[in-house]
């Protein structure tokens, strides 16, 4: 960014460019520039909450559908991208690799965010950022929500094309001199919410295509009317969601284990540990989805199995925590 | 202290407290599990954007439900269309409506009062105002 500003260089060189550098800068500011727009619609939201009754929002159906693509946009047109960006620039550079490992399809990714934003934004649909069925299937007003369904279709195709870039780029680019238990701990995040994200899409994208087709008629996976379940649209989503929140949270983690230790010139307290800890929240990730469905009928069965899983969960998410001790260590030692 | 000692501790410590917060709930929702024999059916169905109540006796009460003091209800809740979630928030019950299904609550009111009734499912135009009252009357 301070090489941009120093040395300016026409926008259409980085737009064009696969070079894994400007792919990130177009990562970051477009996840930015959307971090504003869901950030709008939240300042919207809360201000029409400000007191009670109608305030600026004319009708309900217009909260519902400002909410759901604040939601959405917060989500995938964020958090995701925003990742992306700083794996994009920092990731090559950490396994010291000269770019991405697939630099065309890197930029190919990243295309398609502003081609599914644009779906989500023009269809601004009101299903709410879970979508659970069978209102999307049988209320939703359509052609928001297709454009929604569709819109997320591209969004979750383009973070699993990246991800399979930055799995390969550290895998098999990284320099045969680093190895994989050195490799700093940002990488290490961004190789862990990889690894996630092509295991945990695949669920949601064969729910919205399910959910498309229940929308069109020809066929009832979540419509009752027709013998569908809904619960079996949570749990697909869920499979999917539970996991995506680590997918959120780690490369943020990956960050402060990277930038702590730097500005408190102390070095990290246990680099083994936090691995250890990103493994974990992975593998165990993908057994506690059933806590987000406790209030849906959930036998008491499984209430105890999620609940345990979802305690493993909260010890492995602990363990993240010793990036705090390297910080009090940095107190306690001056 | 090594480093190793100050981590074991750490782990030690949060496992102690997820093993203490655990059992317990774990013990409450065999409670909430359990329904009372003498219990009374409600029947709850849910649909946009209203709630109807069935006595065990057959009547009908629409956005309104009139119980007693002291005595068990279990409530049969579904749903006509689309998601919703049966929420009385002083009562801490909430469980959802979801059409196909019934699902089961149950709660035994101990003290006379009205009560709102709320559905905690979006469910679509006018989710936020699908509301009922809960009235308790005192048992004689």
């Amino acid at each position: 960014m301070v090489l941009e500003l120093a040395k300016p260089r026409p926008i259409w060189q980085i737009m064009f460019s696969t070079h894994h550098t400007d792919v990130a800068l177009l990562y970051t500011i477009s996840s930015l520039a959307f971090l504003f727009m869901g950030g709008v619609l939240a300042l919207t939201i809360r201000a029409e909450l400000f007191a009670p009754g109608p305030q600026i929002i004319a009708d309900s159906i217009t909260f519902n559908r400002i909410f759901t693509v604040h939601g959405t946009t917060m989500l995938f047109l964020f958090a995701i991208p925003f990742a992306s960006g700083i794996g994009n620039y920092l990731v090559p550079i950490m396994v010291r690799y000269k770019d991405m490992a697939y630099p065309k399809l890197n930029a190919i990714a990243f295309w398609m965010i502003p081609v599914g934003a644009a779906l989500v934004w023009l269809g601004f649909s009101d299903v709410s950022w879970t979508a659970y069925a069978p209102y999307s299937v049988i209320r939703a007003p359509g052609p928001a929500a297709d454009m929604w369904i569709f819109g997320l279709k591209i969004i979750g195709i383009s973070s699993v094309l990246s991800s399979i870039n930055f799995v390969v780029t550290i895998l098999k680019c990284k320099h045969p001199d680093l190895p994989l238990s050195k490799m700093p701990l940002f990488a290490w995040s961004m190789l862990t919410i990889s690894l996630m994200t092509i295991v945990a899409i695949p669920t949601f994208a064969a729910a919205l295509l399910m959910m498309l087709t229940d929308r069109l008629g020809v066929s009832g996976f979540f419509n009752p009317a027709m013998g569908g379940d809904p619960i079996a649209y949570q749990h697909l989503f869920w499979f999917t969601f539970h996991p995506e929140v680590y997918i959120f949270i780690l490369p943020a983690i990956g960050m402060m284990y990277e930038i702590i230790p730097r500005f408190s010139r102390k070095p990290l307290y246990s680099q083994s540990s936090g691995i250890f800890a990103f493994v974990m929240l992975a593998i165990i990730g993908f057994a506690s989805w059933g806590h987000h469905m406790f209030a849906t009928g959930m036998s008491f069965t499984e209430k105890t199995v999620e609940s345990l899983c979802s305690f493993l969960q909260v010890l492995a998410a602990f363990l993240i925590r010793q990036c705090h001790l390297t910080f009090s260590h940095m107190i306690l030692t001056g | 202290m090594g480093h190793d000692t100050a981590e074991w501790v750490y782990v030690g410590v949060i496992c102690g407290i997820l093993a203490w917060v655990g059992v317990d709930s774990w013990y409450i929702e065999k409670l909430v599990d359990d329904v009372p024999k003498d219990a009374e059916v409600i029947k709850v169905t849910a649909q946009q954007w209203f709630w109807t109540f069935e006595h065990q006796d057959g009547t009908k009460e629409v956005g309104q439900l009139h119980l007693k003091k002291g005595q068990p209800y279990k409530f049969e809740i579904t749903s006509k269309d689309v998601n919703h979630a049966f929420n009385m928030p002083d009562w801490v019950i909430m469980q959802d409506a979801v059409p196909g299904r019934i699902n089961k609550a149950w709660f035994v009111p101990d003290q006379v009062g009205e009560f709102p009734i709320q559905c905690r499912e979006y469910c679509g135009l006018l989710h936020y105002n699908m509301r009922g009252t809960l009235y308790i009357e005192d048992n004689k």
